[in-house]
């Protein structure tokens, strides 16, 4: 972990709020993890496929020894279960899930340091919808940026659909997602749809 | 017992740094806690030297700061010890994300409950400014899941914001218009930035030296409007600040706070929720409130509650099932089974956004799920504004944070929680002319209070009953 000092002259903005005679130095620190995705590595190796990129989530089935006596799916995956402490299942999302818009907003002014050049971003959490007879929901929602023409239309129970990143960059924003029948033009810089998961495609 | 005390604890003096600021570079992070620990020792009338006897041989120390990365400073607790002469005692550090402040109270709290100590001093410092906004901005979010929600653009005030918009979602058409709710929203951001102004430490008093004309004085209801959208729906002046402070508060058992002070403050109740960190991993069950038996006692005494509450998807991304859990736990500990907003006098709650305000005035009971908004838009306004320290909720009704809270006098972040301890203490012992140098935020005879403090989206919730002692 390098650290840096270097002194400010008299002239930076940091004095400003100083009402006494103060020593202000720039301390500059620089920090590199090698972060680990533990068991949940299958999910971000699923979203960094680019064209052939997919959903993972897991589920524990042991319905019986949950609150609710219901199986429970998660996404974002876990590979415990935290209600019977058994490993969970892999699963797929197929390519007919539908995903619906729970909540959202979109930063327009201010930031992380992270995303501070490309504003506005628009955050949203995201319902997964199974394509089987129940309709079953996924039981958590997922967080993800929405790219969108015009974010002041997007609202609660649009219909997105993901897309993901050309080049990963091997964490959870691999994965984007825009409003079903987007057209490819209209895709956010740098993300392509994954034959897995078409955005064109009605429900 | 579980969930009782054994034996009777009181806050018994407070103390905060001279003036919160938004960048107070004469003073680090300890001189700032001293100047809060020498005016909470003052007021006792105690020597130092007496005082630190007292922890030596009775007592015990609790520090609470939030982000060692904001000061770049690990294990800052020792060294504000060491600044405060306090070596050798019993200590510790309490962190727990907003709610740092009042977990260490209420760790304090605890301490002298459980016979470990007599008399215990909990002290709460952050030191924000030494990084941009920008870069303070992202370290908070770093107390969002790093690996999830963070690289996806996340950061806090549009959590709040997709949380703002999951309540409007929820409620408008059903107990409450879309205008009912941003009027609120302007008249709360309002109140307690004005409110700030009878306050003269308080970060955005223009009576503060430190306070930058662009962020301080009074505001009208339009400027709230007219300060720009920082994350849809949540406008630039719907936000708290960010704090350099410090703050210190003293609480003893029985027979100790009487010798010190014959007003003491008697701690009622203790309750801490937590939640899920990922907002979209929160339940969303359809009658949640009563499956999950969260209903407080006089809700379930009322029919319209029921049936509200038997449709409503709890907590979802509205509500803050840590707040309410809190609250009934502290509720039940204290004995309060009557409509809170009639039982207390004055609350200092975690306004970190209007939309805060609006969700824990729900979770504290004190209206229903869905009707805080009404609250609020009752208050009058005169030329743009809303009256100084109103009463809210008619003739019974109570005192929401006179002191300014998180958008008018402090967010710094380890003090914050306890700053409010300090702020209700003051107002039980009549010291706001003297503390805030007007006597416009005293709080007539208050003799029941409450303190709130908030972590995350929720994932962290403390609340505390008071009562007056003499
Ligand atoms: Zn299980």
């Amino acid at each position: 972990m390098p650290v840096k000092d270097t002194i400010l002259n008299r002239q930076d903005k940091a004095y400003r709020h100083a009402r006494t005679d103060v020593v202000i130095v720039q301390r500059e620190v620089h920090i590199k993890y090698k972060k680990s995705y533990g068991g949940m590595s299958p999910y971000i190796r699923g979203i960094m496929g680019r064209e052939h990129a997919r959903l993972l989530y897991t589920i524990c089935d042991k319905a019986e020894d949950h609150d609710d006596l219901k199986p429970l799916r998660f996404q974002v995956p876990r590979a415990d279960c935290p209600e019977c402490y058994a490993p969970t299942h892999w699963q797929e999302l197929p390519g007919d899930t539908r995903f619906i818009v729970e909540t959202f907003s979109t930063a327009v002014d201010l930031a992380g340091i992270s995303f501070m050049d490309q504003l506005p971003v628009t955050v949203a959490w995201i319902k997964a919808v199974l394509p089987d007879d129940e309709n079953t929901e996924l039981d958590t929602l997922v967080a993800g940026m929405v790219h969108s023409e015009d974010y002041k239309k997007l609202k609660k129970g649009d219909d997105v659909r993901p897309v993901f990143r050309k080049n990963p960059a091997s964490n959870a924003s691999d994965v984007m997602w825009v409003l079903l029948g987007t057209a490819v033009e209209k895709f956010p810089s740098g993300y392509v749809e994954s034959k897995n998961y078409r955005v064109q495609k009605n429900f | 017992m579980a969930g009782s005390l054994n034996r009777k604890v009181a806050l018994i003096s407070g103390g905060k740094v001279n003036y919160f600021a938004k960048a107070n570079p004469d003073l680090m992070f300890y001189e700032m806690a001293m100047q809060a620990v020498k005016e909470a020792v003052g007021d006792l009338g105690l020597k130092p030297k007496e005082f630190r006897k007292l922890l030596r041989e009775r007592g015990g120390v609790i520090i609470t700061h939030f982000a060692d990365h904001f000061a770049g400073q690990l294990l800052g607790e020792a060294l504000t010890r060491d600044y405060l002469g306090f070596n050798p005692v019993e200590s510790y550090r309490i962190v727990g994300g907003g709610a740092t402040g009042g977990l260490g109270v209420q760790a304090a709290v605890e301490k002298i409950a459980s016979g470990r100590a007599d008399i215990v001093i909990a002290v709460g410092y952050e030191k924000m400014s030494e990084v941009d906004t920008f870069q303070g901005n992202e370290f908070i979010a770093l107390a969002s899941d790093t690996v999830t929600d963070f690289p996806n653009g996340g950061y806090y005030p549009l959590y709040y914001a997709a949380m703002a918009q999951a309540y409007l979602d929820t409620f408008v058409g059903k107990t409450v218009t879309g205008e009912e709710i941003r009027d609120a929203f302007s008249k709360i951001a309002v109140m307690m930035r004005n409110n700030a102004q009878y306050n003269r430490r308080a970060q955005t008093s223009h009576e503060n030296p430190y306070a930058t004309s662009s962020t301080s004085g009074f505001i009208n209801i339009e400027d709230v409007t007219r300060s720009g959208i920082v994350a849809t729906p949540s406008y630039r002046l719907d936000c708290c600040l960010m704090t350099d402070g410090a703050s210190a508060i003293i609480v003893a058992c029985e027979d100790l706070a009487r010798s010190l002070t014959d007003k003491p403050v008697f701690v009622t109740g203790l309750g801490n929720g937590t939640d899920c960190m990922r907002t979209g991993e929160r339940q969303r069950t359809p009658g949640g409130l009563l499956k999950e038996e969260l209903m407080l006692p006089h809700e379930k005494e009322d029919p319209e509650y029921l049936k509200l509450y038997e449709e409503l998807e709890y907590p979802g991304l509205h509500s803050f099932r840590a707040g309410r859990w809190a609250a009934k736990k502290a509720y039940e500990m204290a004995g309060i089974h009557k409509k809170p907003l009639e039982v207390f006098d004055l609350i200092e709650i975690h306004d970190a956004f209007v939309i805060s305000v609006i969700q824990t005035m729900e979770d504290l009971g004190m209206v229903p799920y869905g009707h805080s908004a009404k609250l609020f838009n009752e208050l009058p306004v005169e030329n743009g504004r809303v009256p100084i320290n109103p009463k809210i909720g008619g003739e019974n009704g109570l005192y929401i944070n006179p002191s300014g809270g998180l958008i008018g006098q402090m967010h710094g972040v380890g003090s914050t929680g306890n700053t409010q301890a300090v702020d209700v203490l003051w107002q039980m012992q009549g010291k706001i002319e003297e503390k805030y140098g007007h006597p416009e935020l005293q709080v007539p005879d208050p003799k029941t209070a409450l303190f709130h403090s908030h972590a995350g989206t929720g994932s962290d919730i403390t609340v505390t009953t008071v009562e007056r002692g003499w």
